[in-house]
């Protein structure tokens, strides 16, 4: 402010004043007035204005994403920037913009204006859960698995308007599929268990969720989860081989072989379940553990075993001094009576199972039997539930 | 005679009269000016949209985007001719005219003329700012008020920048930027007692801009960071890419603008049109580059373009704004200067993101480049340092970017002055025969000046161009002078020397033109230089003639500067800085 401080003598100082007030105040009060009303009028051409370019930018939306899917990416691309630049506020434009930047065709650029745009829009809508989605499912691309965690949290626990359960059950999944790729089992099973409780009685989704347990390594959830699906959908074979799949991996092979034979018999295509059900017949066959067997012929079935297993690994080019044959060798030649004895069983299938994993660095070819072997050495190796 | 008041107002308001103080009236104006100023940049910004979907609508075809601009240019250019003479280009130069050499004085019709011209060439695709005719628009309204007040001179000359200010304020949305720009650029002194003014109306005027159009920036811009110190070196770079930029693009607005001015007069009124008939070409396949570009450089900083389309705009933007200038149209380089910047530093982002897996060093995105690059172009363009700092700073409100954009506009100012002296708005200027006051002389208080030694009394001096040497000589020898001047008092043509009239007339050209005789450039100073100029000045001119020419039309002649005269001056007034009344 310029501070001359005259009192009285102010730029009408040397001239009277009009009436009661200073000339200079009514013009300013009339200045005052002036502006006020030029305000109203500007805030009405403000208005006019907003509305304006918001049909022009919901014009330009329109017209890019009908382009995008037409297949001119490009071209509707820049017409959905068109639309962003015009109200940047609306998430929906955003949205539609990232979709088309992060088709698979997309290169790295367009992925990483894609995250830029989401993050600008995260920060005045952090619950909305397609945003956390869609950065989560692109953290996930770049292999950043701490942001993609935290983004599929956010995307869980945000608002959802229609149907909230559903959408938090398909990210939840979406979570736990990640989590399993990345190795990271614990984890995922902890979503999976989160995730139980609220599927609904809908045979798709249990068998969705038996996959994943099976996937993690929890067969007996997995089983639950396929029975499940079968009660409501009892003739999906796909339901049935799973609940195969998920007796196999738990040592209830009768159960297995039951499931997978319901699968064959309710039209299974796939040669998978066939061959799976081939499999169980020999571990049946194989088995020492099997239910309602006499002790002679659980022995008969580990010295079988075990013979089996020396015999292969001799076959297949052991080193000159190998402790894992020798060990065998005397096992299998061991006195009856100290095989009968349970723990001497268990601790003969366990050496097959130790033979078994030497094979598959050692015999070029494999044996429909150590699939066997192996699946009843994990079998034997699970407490009973 | 004083009036009693009524007692009503006796009551109301005590025994006195209701009077204001200077600095009370010159408070209430300073947030009515700020209000004022910051209606006119919002409604200007809003007319301009409001043209532009009127002219083109969503999606015009060829035909429509090649009419409009020349059509509307057409129009445009005969209310330029006819009654809005002051309203071409940016506007920036006219108020630093209007504040140094007028005393304030702005005409009530050109910021009216300023805002119709603008909104008609920028609405119609011409590739210019808003932010210059704003600050025109705001500096004229305060000048208005301030001239219907019948203030005092210096008060009208205090409000220019203060309506300046409080419209580029409201412009930008950058209240600390807009004073910034005030002191530094049309004031031209950063200790000017004019602060306080300034800011209050900015701030006023922000606060109206805002409530307008809400608190939204202008850019949306993410959070950048400086990733590794060894970065500054990219930085530098830019400074230097962004320096030779300024450079180029300055000289080729200046030497564009100079054929048009060069050509006759009477084209003045068309060549807006061709300026814009050129523009409806360029917007045919580059749309781009219509009207301020603030979209396109949201998509630069936004990582929103490629390499190769950053590139491409900043040629183009780059030519179709000098064509829109250089022809006389109405509208700013400032937001120009911030798109070029924003894609020549969005293009040397990703030359550093290429070459960074390299050399082994993290670097930024290219937004962020983008983000600097337009401070660095907006400091070697318009030489407004801080001014340029600070805006980027109000519109990203991130001082992570401080570092590297203090580097590259220093470097890019130091270029930018090294290859071009004076600053665009001094060149365009000078181009239009108007010199500003240096900072020395703004500077310099106290000592003689040359108005204080000039002879005014030279209307002798002067003759018709088309005057016969011998008539010539005749003249000079009754002036009692070794000098002649050819032309009017307001519109010197040249000069020529009575030695060399004595010259022609021994050689048998008594009869010819004195024209034909006279030079065309002669050594000049304005009546506010400091004597020690003078001096200089007298002692590398060979002439022994000095012309003390009017700052705002450097072909009028306010007196001259010989050595008789001189030494004349000295000796009468017995010269010292003691005795100097």
């Amino acid at each position: 402010m310029a501070d001359d401080d005259r009192a009285g003598s102010g730029p009408a100082g040397h001239r009277p004043a009009i009436g009661l007030v200073q000339r200079e105040i009514v013009l300013v009060i009339v200045l005052a007035v002036a502006a006020a009303a030029i305000f109203g009028m500007t805030r009405s051409l403000a208005e006019w204005s907003d509305r304006t370019a918001d049909a022009a930018a919901d014009e330009w939306h329109r017209r890019g994403r009908a382009v995008v899917e037409s297949g001119r990416v490009n071209e509707g691309i820049a017409l959905l920037r068109q639309a962003v630049s015009h109200d940047r506020l609306n998430a929906d434009y955003t949205l539609s913009l990232v979709r088309a930047l992060t088709r698979p065709e997309r290169d790295d650029t367009a992925w990483t204006e894609a995250r830029r745009l989401l993050v600008q829009l995260r920060e005045r809508e952090p619950d909305r859960p397609e945003i956390n989605l869609r950065l989560a499912r692109l953290a996930a691309t770049a292999g950043d698995t701490d942001e993609t965690i935290r983004y599929y949290n956010h995307a869980m626990y945000g608002l959802v308007p229609d149907d909230p359960e559903y959408d938090r059950r398909r990210i939840r999944v979406e979570l736990a599929t990640f989590l399993l790729d990345q190795g990271d089992r614990a984890r995922a099973l902890g979503e999976l268990f989160a995730l139980a409780p609220d599927v609904p009685d809908d045979a798709a989704e249990h068998f969705e969720l038996g996959a994943l347990f099976l996937r993690a390594g929890e067969a007996r959830s997995a089983l639950a989860e396929f029975q499940d699906a079968l009660r409501l959908a009892p003739g999906d074979w796909r339901a049935a081989a799973g609940a195969g799949d998920a007796a196999l991996a738990t040592g209830a092979f009768a159960q297995a072989e039951r499931h997978l034979q319901d699968a064959v018999r309710r039209g299974a295509t796939e040669p998978a379940v066939r061959q799976r059900l081939a499999l169980v017949r020999l571990v049946r066959s194989l088995n020492p553990l099997s239910p309602g067997l006499v002790s002679a012929t659980r022995v008969t079935r580990v010295r079988g075993g075990l013979t089996w297993a020396a015999e292969r690994l001799r076959g297949c080019a052991p080193p000159d001094d190998d402790p894992l044959l020798s060990e065998l060798v005397r096992m299998s030649r061991e006195p009856l009576a100290v095989l009968r004895e349970s723990d001497a069983l268990v601790e003969g299938i366990a050496l097959i199972g130790r033979a078994v994993d030497a094979m598959t660095s050692r015999c070029a070819e494999r044996d429909p039997a150590e699939a066997a072997w192996q699946a009843i050495d994990t079998a034997a190796g699970v407490p009973a539930g | 005679m004083k009036m009693r008041p009524h007692w009503p107002a006796r009551w109301l308001l005590g025994p006195g009269e209701w009077r204001l103080r200077d600095s009370q009236l010159f408070l209430a104006l300073t947030i009515v000016i700020g209000v004022l100023a910051g209606l006119s940049a919002v409604l200007f910004a809003l007319s301009i949209d409001a043209a532009g979907y009127f002219f083109f609508g969503l999606a015009p075809g060829p035909a429509r985007v090649i009419l409009v601009p020349t059509l509307v240019s057409l129009l445009s250019g005969i209310l330029l001719a006819t009654w809005f003479n002051d309203a071409r280009g940016s506007g920036v130069p006219q108020t630093k005219t209007a504040y140094h050499l007028r005393q304030g004085v702005i005409r009530p019709r050109v910021p009216i003329g300023k805002f119709i011209t603008g909104v008609l060439c920028i609405g119609s695709g011409h590739s210019m700012g808003r932010e210059g005719p704003s600050v025109q628009i705001g500096a004229g309204l305060a000048s208005a008020v301030g001239q219907w007040l019948k203030l005092p001179p210096d008060r009208v000359k205090s409000l220019v920048p203060v309506g300046a200010s409080a419209a580029l304020a409201a412009a930008f949305n950058t209240p600390v930027a807009a004073v910034l720009f005030a002191l530094e650029e049309i004031i031209a002194d950063l200790n000017a007692p004019l602060l306080g003014s300034t800011v209050i109306a900015s701030v006023a005027a922000v606060i109206v801009a805002r409530s307008l159009l809400g608190n939204d920036p202008l850019f949306h811009v993410p959070e950048y960071e400086l990733q590794h110190p060894l970065e500054l070196l990219a930085y530098v770079v830019l400074g230097i890419v962004g320096g030779l930029a300024s450079v180029a693009f300055g000289k080729g607005l200046l030497r564009a603008r100079g054929y048009f001015l060069g050509l006759p007069a009477w084209s003045r009124t068309w060549q807006p049109a061709v300026g814009g008939l050129a523009i409806g070409l360029i917007l045919v396949v580059f749309p781009e580059v219509a009207g301020v570009g603030y979209t396109h450089i949201d998509q630069a900083l936004n990582g929103g373009l490629v390499l190769s389309a950053m590139v491409v705009l900043a040629v183009v933007k780059g030519g179709a704004t000098i064509v829109s200038y250089s022809t006389g149209n109405a509208g700013g380089i400032f937001a120009p200067s911030l798109f070029l910047g924003a894609m020549v530093g969005g293009a040397v982002g990703y030359a550093v993101q290429w070459l960074a897996p390299m050399v082994g060093v993290p670097v930024g995105e290219p937004g962020a480049y983008a983000l600097v690059g337009m401070g660095t172009l907006f400091a070697g363009i318009i030489r407004a340092p801080l001014t340029s700092v600070f805006m980027i700073f109000e519109i990203t409100q991130d001082y992570q970017i401080f570092v590297p954009l203090m580097v590259a506009n220093m470097i890019s100012l130091f270029i930018s002055r090294r290859y071009q002296k004076v600053s665009i708005y001094e060149a365009l200027l000078a181009q239009d025969g108007v010199h500003l006051p240096g900072p020395l002389v703004r500077q310099s208080v106290g000592g003689w000046r040359a108005g204080d030694v000039m002879r005014t009394d030279v209307d002798s001096w002067f003759v018709a161009p088309s005057t016969p040497v011998g008539e010539a000589l005749a003249a000079a020898e009754t002036a009692g002078t070794t000098c002649l001047l050819t032309g009017r008092r307001d519109a010197v043509d040249g000069l020529v020397a009575r030695d060399v009239l004595v010259r022609a007339i021994a050689e048998g050209r008594t009869a010819d033109p004195v024209a034909a005789l006279a030079a065309d450039d002669w050594a000049h100073v304005h009546a506010d230089h400091a004597i020690d100029v003078v001096l200089e000045r007298f002692s590398r001119n060979q002439s022994g003639l000095l012309l003390v020419l009017s700052r705002a039309n450097v072909r009028q002649v306010e007196g001259v500067i010989t050595q008789e005269t001189l030494l004349g001056v000295f000796g009468a007034k017995r010269m010292s800085r003691e005795t100097r009344p």
